[in-house]
């Protein structure tokens, strides 16, 4: 399936964009001269630089044709998810806890039977907490009730 | 004889029982990531940055340079048995080493990527050896203006080298100099970007960075993508023995791949992967028979793994001579010198001679470590092949969040993680290569250091960038690259559409 360049497209109009979000949030910096550079002067220059470039990107590509942009939304949300869990988790529950629900959560895109999944993510939690804990003795909640 | 006692001091730090045992742990976790699809060099050496922490500097980059060398050695085993490329600079070898596996050759193919690979290593550890010292001196003379210009020809290179539209690996290296500004800016104090956020005002964490670019990325990316359910054959050992035809035939290809890419090596943004395209294409220019090619080609093989092996070498020329990394990988092991207060530059070698020289010493007794670990034990790579990536990938995220979350005890550096990964996602889905982006965020605070005492010297006055003899050549390199793929995108322009689908190379 071929449709307009549409990963130029977006890619362009969003380095354009971060560009513009550099050049104006950095101007509130002072900017000081060429030979007393202030702390503005580098990221407002690299800023706009960056919007002629997402430009230069974006506007071919509105009449060139392309590939339909693939995401796979299920992966990159769980995936994110699990990772976000165990920073929120961490603290509150321990390592084992944490990285046993990371594991479900980031095995939920996988095609795999619910037995196999919860062995998987045992061993996975014993690993980590005997590499992490054990071998690299790093000072961390284990269990809930130590925390 | 200065070098030969150098060099003996070297293998005295580099045989001390923990630096020995850094070493193997390095290019047996090399060899891992090198042989699984999915997970490369960078990533195994971001996540292996929080642990550098805690081991002396020398034992870290020890280790740290064993996973990316020891990567090249496994990245051949997969592209061989599954026809998938285990590292990037491991993608010719599918040509050749897969139809060679098909023809019931494989361990002849693996046998041979692997005495390749080790010839390579050895040519381009020489000229490591030789170079670098000599480089160093002259790096003694910059000032400020030829590390700006050095610098600069380096995030060019590395960009228009890195495949694809020359615009968009430009813009990648501009979003990591972006990147890099964010955090305290040490000449006025201000906090650039930090939004009041305390963490932001020390800088995006390069451990983060790292690990949500190709970590995060690279795993939500391979979770159920079809290449990772291939299963290998086994392999018997018998197999392996090539014959006395054969064994002559790839000398040649061998000796020529190795000085291949020790040259390209060395210079800024040339990684492995193009040496061993280049080295590919060269071999089948002067092969009597260029037909042969595509069907199992022996020096198809043996001439790439030497010229990426090499290049794997001699590209640490410019980082321990200079301190200016030629790749994103080379930018992560310097950026872990920098976290231990060592300051990489033309005084590295005279001031650590320890480091530099055990480092040297280290890449010998690696590179004999993983012959040993590539050929008898290939067995052991091939089973692991055959272990699915969903048992794996788990592991691999929880490793990234505990990793990332030992360098501050701070789960603010997890959510980074998250935030980043997504970002690396979202370049990966547009067609942006992300190693660029982290060259620039390495080198941008050094480059913009470099830019303001070169500007403060001539009080403002840009001509000095020219004035002085290496920085105007380095600048006139910059000029001449940027004009040659301004060049090749405006005449891709004009073909159209047709060039749309040829093949990427990947640095």
């Amino acid at each position: 399936m071929t449709t307009r360049d549409i990963h130029g497209l977006l890619g362009g109009l969003g380095m354009a964009g971060a560009g513009a979000f550099f050049a104006i949030h950095g101007s509130q910096y002072t900017m000081g001269t060429a030979a007393r550079m202030g702390a503005g002067f580098f990221p407002v220059i690299l800023g706009w630089i960056l919007v002629g470039l997402g430009v230069l990107i974006a506007l071919p590509a509105c009449w060139r044709r392309g590939e339909a942009v693939v995401v796979q939304w299920s992966n990159l949300f769980w995936s994110v998810l699990g990772v976000v869990a165990f920073a929120a988790l961490l603290k509150g529950v321990g390592v084992v806890v944490a990285s046993f629900a990371t594991c479900l959560i980031t095995l939920v895109p996988a095609r795999m039977a619910l037995r196999l999944r919860l062995f998987v993510s045992v061993v996975i939690t014993g690993l980590t907490t005997l590499v992490f804990v054990v071998g690299l003795r790093m000072t961390l909640p284990i269990w809930p009730w130590q925390v | 004889m200065e070098l030969f006692n150098s060099l003996w001091m070297g293998f005295g730090v580099a045989a001390q029982p923990m630096n020995l045992a850094y070493c193997f742990l390095g290019v047996f976790l090399g060899t891992l990531v090198g042989v699984l699809p999915g997970i490369g060099a960078l990533a195994a050496i971001s996540l292996l940055l929080p642990v550098t922490y805690h081991i002396p500097p020398t034992s870290a980059i020890i280790m740290l340079a064993g996973v990316y060398y020891g990567a090249q050695y496994g990245g051949s085993t997969a592209a061989i048995l599954l026809n998938l490329p285990g590292t990037p600079s491991s993608a010719v070898t599918c040509l050749e080493g897969y139809p060679m596996a098909k023809q019931g050759r494989a361990g002849l193919a693996l046998f041979v990527t692997t005495i390749a690979s080790l010839v390579g290593a050895m040519v381009g550890l020489v000229l490591l050896v030789l170079f670098s010292p000599a480089i160093a001196d002259l790096g003694l003379k910059f000032g400020p203006t030829e590390f700006f210009s050095m610098m600069l020809l380096g995030l060019v290179a590395a960009s228009s080298m890195s495949g694809g539209p020359a615009a968009k690996g430009l813009a990648m290296v501009i979003l990591g100099l972006l990147l890099g500004t964010i955090g305290t800016d040490v000449n006025s104090g201000t906090a650039r970007y930090a939004f009041d956020i305390p963490e932001l005002q020390d800088g995006i964490n390069l451990v983060a960075l790292a690990m949500g670019l190709f970590g995060v990325a690279e795993v939500v990316r391979s979770i159920n993508s079809a290449d990772t359910h291939k299963r290998p054959d086994k392999v018997p050992m018998r197999a392996m023995v090539p014959s006395r035809q054969e064994f002559t035939d790839t000398i040649k290809p061998m000796l020529r791949g190795s000085a291949l890419g020790s040259a390209l090596g060395a210079l800024p943004g040339v990684g492995p992967s193009i040496a061993a395209f280049m080295a590919y294409a060269i071999e089948k220019r002067v092969a009597k028979d260029p037909s042969r090619f595509g069907q199992g080609a022996i020096e198809g093989i043996s001439a790439p793994e030497s010229a990426n092996n090499a290049s794997a070498q001699t590209a640490f020329v410019p980082s321990l001579s200079l301190g200016i990394p030629g790749d994103a990988v080379m930018a992560v092991m310097l950026g872990a010198l920098i976290i231990h207060g060592i300051a990489p530059g033309p005084m590295l070698i005279s001031q650590q001679p320890e480091l530099f020289w055990g480092l040297v010493a280290s890449f010998l007794i690696g590179n004999v470590m993983l012959v040993i670990l590539n050929l008898p034990t290939i067995g052991l790579w091939v089973a692991l092949l055959r272990i699915p990536f969903a048992w794996m990938y788990p592991a691999i995220l929880v490793f990234v969040a505990l990793g990332v979350y030992s360098v501050n005890s701070n789960p603010f550096d997890i959510y980074m993680v998250a935030a980043l990964g997504v970002l690396g996602y979202a370049l990966m889905v547009l067609k942006f290569e992300p190693a660029p982006l982290l060259l620039g965020y390495i080198l941008g605070p050094m480059l913009e250091e470099n830019l303001r005492r070169g500007l403060l010297l001539s009080r403002g006055d840009p001509v000095i960038f020219v004035d002085r003899p290496i920085s105007a050549a380095l600048l006139a390199m910059t000029a001449l690259l940027l004009a040659w793929t301004a060049w090749g995108t405006l005449r891709r322009h004009r073909d159209g559409g047709r060039r749309q689908n040829a093949p990427e190379a990947s640095a």
